[in-house]
């Protein structure tokens, strides 16, 4: 019944399937059939694992729909649009046992494969009032529609899988506690410094034995604390929920078998908590209004037999304080090691080591000579120098010994200002909280500082043709013009011209 | 008239013919300048200081090889620049666009000109002037012009001086086209599609050497127009620094073909018998052959000169090495005992050859 598309074949014979601009046959829509429900399942969880359903949604049905002989099975249509998005939507049909047609409205043929790169073309058309042919290299079926199937209710219906590796995600996380629960567990929250919003959701009462309806506190914790997430996972009535997408959540522990934030479903301004264990999901269809978790914080009133509040007689500045500054151990880690404090008595000592420093540590380097001694510094760390009293810098142009803090903890920029040094000083704090100011324009780089001048010997080369390469002249001519030769004059006759005479003599007397 | 402002053509003849000539690249020249324009520049200073400025560090770098200078005059001087004007012209004058119809005698009418500017121009007064003229046109020899012969599968044409159109190189592969490219050195442009006459161009060439002997002397071995003793660069090489700074310029070029150049010159005073001017020439040739032969007093078995195959050759070195023998034993030259020997053998055997002979035979 069906026959292979060839290349550049323009005429087809069946109804509403065309080429696109690759060649191969396309219809208005595409089609998955698949066998059963858990099969469709397995395609949503496939398909929603690389790609979102958002473009699909606006023209995505799902019916359930039955045979001749009385078998029900389920198809998903779409709009194809291209047959890129159809080859997506093919190979993953193919991976869960499914297969893919395309047509218009009636008719669909086999979408195409490796054995027919083009498509498929029925050659006969079955004569049927039936809403739905298929035509399949391997078998051709006349559908009727049962029934269609609301792709949010389906994902609703889906019973989340265990899973208890999601207990140790990070991230947000909804708590819904229990009314009786709520106030204890908003205080626990407060008291420990667990920023967070808070509302209360109602439910409608689920018998008629109730009295109202079900009241429980929703709580969204941008970043709960490690040490609580077990109790919040274990204890009874409260229960935590993973965001799985906008307007979605999954109960802590378990894991929805298709990726919801790829099925732009659910809406964002409502919520739906889906539980595990087969529980009903709770839906709210509007987020209520959330407060701050510390709002609800319990409020103590002392007693009313002071006055509201005291006031102060007299206002003035007060005394200074002034401690000397310290230099103490610490246990910190070294962090921004960039300079070095050679003493004058360890100088033989760098000159031998210079020897064995690389290349790129000489050319990074700085140094600064004085009469305490030679001052190193290097942006990418000083470490490649083993020598002398390793500093930090804690601020530009300030160091202070590593392994060391000053005390009182001031601030590094207060510090500098209180030293009062110049933008051009660097300042050194040794141990014994001696300050040592260094002109910065003293620093050369080590690579210039290092080597001593060698005596050198002229060697004077026997021959040098051309001591810089000369360019070659080169003549390029242009048009003469018309009066080429307009200014070709020879040149005036000189001043006194003539071969030079005697003066006329007097004449005889 | 703006065409007639002496900076104006100060700036024009500096920017497109002189400093290339002096830096290289590329060299545009324009509208013949003549005489009257040429000697109307005088002392004057281009603006474009950059380009000045580079002139003269490569003019210094010229006058290097031959005498210790560190600064030059920056800007040409007027005997300078009409010099510059002058080989302008003399170029100019083998322009392909002279070869048409009524514009034959263009040509003609500039080298007349030429000639009668050069009559006006002195030739330097002393050594300093010499190398400074030189450093502006020691590469005078050294401008070419690209010709371009482009052959297509329907036909070919030529381009002297100019690149071909765009239409004519495209689909290279399709339409087959392939280009020649031509180098025509300056005493090659009379002949390839010029309407000057060589002879005359030569000629006025050689008058242009006389208004700068050093560079004369310091490009003897080209091959057109040859080289010849003119009173210009004898009255150079007749002073002691004169010779000195011809001798280091000798040094830099092939030394056979120095020889033979300078031994043909030489012959020609002989057969001329121009006994004053011989005696200045041979003081030259005395000098090469004392240098050559005092390069080898370091070694322990020091060659003698050679002479070689070529006559004109031979002439200079064995008439250098007969009066350097001469001189030698006369004077000294300021030589010990031992180096004296050692001299007298060195040059003893191309004094006593048979161009040696031929020299003591002419001078009688």
């Amino acid at each position: 019944m069906l026959e292979r598309i060839a290349l550049h074949q323009t005429r087809l014979r069946t109804p509403g399937l065309g080429l696109e601009g690759k060649g191969v046959a396309l219809g208005a829509k595409g089609l998955v059939l698949l066998p059963s429900l858990d099969r469709l399942v397995a395609w949503l969880s496939v398909y929603t694992r690389e790609h979102s359903l958002e473009d699909l949604m606006p023209s995505l049905v799902i019916e359930i729909v039955r045979s001749k002989l009385g078998t029900k099975e389920i198809t998903l249509s779409f709009a194809a649009e291209s047959s890129d998005r159809m080859d997506r939507v093919a190979e993953t049909a193919r991976l869960v046992g499914g297969f893919t047609f395309t047509g218009t409205s009636r008719h669909f043929v086999q979408y195409r494969d490796a054995a027919a790169p083009f498509g498929y073309d029925a050659t006969q058309l079955i004569s049927t009032d039936a809403p739905l042919v298929l035509y399949h290299d391997r078998f051709t079926q006349v559908y009727g529609i049962e029934k269609q199937v609301g792709l949010k209710s389906l994902l609703l219906r889906l019973m989340p899988h265990v899973d208890p590796s999601t207990v140790d995600d990070s991230g947000p996380r909804f708590i819904v506690a229990e009314q009786g629960l709520g106030p204890a567990l908003i205080h626990y929250f407060v008291r420990s410094r667990v920023e967070g919003e808070v509302a209360v959701g109602e439910w409608p009462p689920e018998s008629a034995f109730d009295e109202g309806p079900i009241r429980r506190y929703i709580m969204r914790i941008p970043d709960l604390p490690k040490r609580m997430r077990p109790l919040m996972a274990k204890t009874p009535g409260i229960t935590t929920f993973l965001p799985a997408g906008p307007g979605v959540a999954v109960e802590l522990g378990y894991r929805h078998p298709v990726a919801l934030r790829a099925c732009p479903v659910f809406d964002p301004n409502g919520l739906v908590l889906i539980r595990g264990r087969g529980d009903e999901p709770w839906t709210l269809e509007k987020m209520p209004q959330m407060g701050d978790l510390r709002a609800f914080a319990r409020v103590e009133l002392r007693g009313d037999a002071g006055p509201d509040a005291l006031q102060a007689t007299a206002t003035k500045l007060p005394d200074p304080v002034r401690v000397p500054l310290r230099v103490v151990p610490s246990a910190a880690p070294w962090r921004n090691v960039t300079a070095t404090w050679i003493q004058p008595s360890q100088i033989p000592l760098l000159r031998r080591i210079a020897y064995a420093l690389p290349h790129q540590t000489i050319l990074r380097t700085q140094i600064a000579l004085t009469q305490k001694g030679a001052f190193l510094r290097s942006n990418h760390g000083i470490e490649a120098i083993p020598l002398g009293t390793f500093f930090v810098e804690i601020h530009p142009n300030l160091y202070i010994p590593a392994g060391y803090d000053v005390t009182p903890a001031v601030a590094p920029e207060v510090l500098y200002r209180a030293l009062g040094a110049s933008a051009s000083q660097v300042l050194f704090i040794d141990t014994s909280a001696r300050a040592m100011a260094v002109e910065e324009s003293a620093f050369s780089p080590l690579e210039t500082a290092l080597l001593e001048a060698q005596a050198w010997e002229p060697i004077v080369a026997d021959e040098i043709h051309r001591a810089l390469e000369e360019a070659p002249v080169d003549l390029k001519l242009e048009p003469l013009g018309v009066f080429a030769l307009s200014q070709v004059q020879p040149p005036p006759a000189p001043d006194g011209a003539g071969t030079p005479q005697l003066p006329p003599g007097e004449p005889p007397r | 008239m703006a065409k007639d402002d002496p900076q104006a053509l100060c700036e024009r003849l500096f920017t497109t013919f002189l400093a290339p000539l002096v830096l290289g690249g590329t060299m545009r020249p324009g509208k013949p300048f003549g005489g009257k324009q040429a000697l109307s520049i005088g002392d004057r200073e281009p603006s474009d200081v950059d380009l000045l400025s580079r002139c003269e560090l490569a003019r210094v770098r010229v006058a290097r090889k031959l005498a210790p200078i560190d600064t030059l005059a920056r800007a040409p001087s007027g005997t300078e620049w009409a010099l510059a004007a002058v080989l302008h012209d003399l170029v100019q004058s083998t322009h392909p666009g002279f070869d048409a119809v009524f514009r034959r005698s263009g040509p003609k009418r500039i080298l007349d000109v030429v000639e009668k500017t050069l009559e006006r121009i002195p030739p330097p007064k002393n050594v300093g002037e010499a190398i400074s003229r030189h450093t502006w046109f020691s590469r005078m020899f050294e401008l070419a012009r690209t010709d371009i012969d482009v052959r297509w599968w329907t036909g070919s044409e030529r381009f002297l001086g100019t690149e071909p159109p765009r239409r004519l190189l495209a689909w290279p592969e399709l339409r087959r086209v392939t280009q020649t490219r031509t180098p025509r050195p300056l005493m090659d442009l009379p002949t390839s599609g010029s309407a000057v006459d060589p002879s005359r161009f030569g000629s006025m060439v050689e008058t242009f050497l006389r208004k700068t002997p050093l560079t004369d002397l310091a490009t003897l071995t080209r091959g057109s127009p040859a080289f010849v003793w003119t009173h210009e660069n004898l009255s150079l090489v007749a002073t002691h620094g004169g010779r000195t700074i011809v001798g280091r310029a000798l040094a830099l070029l092939p030394q056979r073909a120095v020889d033979a150049a300078l031994g043909r010159a030489t012959k020609q005073l002989f057969t001329a018998k121009a006994v004053r001017s011989l005696c200045v020439a041979v003081d030259l040739l005395r000098d090469r052959a004392l240098m050559a032969a005092s390069t080898r007093l370091d070694q322990d078995e020091p060659e003698p000169l050679t002479l070689g195959d070529q006559n004109d050759a031979a002439f200079a070195i064995g008439a250098g090495a007969l009066v350097a023998s001469h001189w030698i034993a006369q004077t000294g030259g300021g030589f010990n005992e031992a180096q004296r020997r050692t001299l007298l053998r060195v040059l003893a055997p191309a004094a006593s050859s048979a161009a040696a002979k031929e020299v003591k035979a002419l001078l009688g």
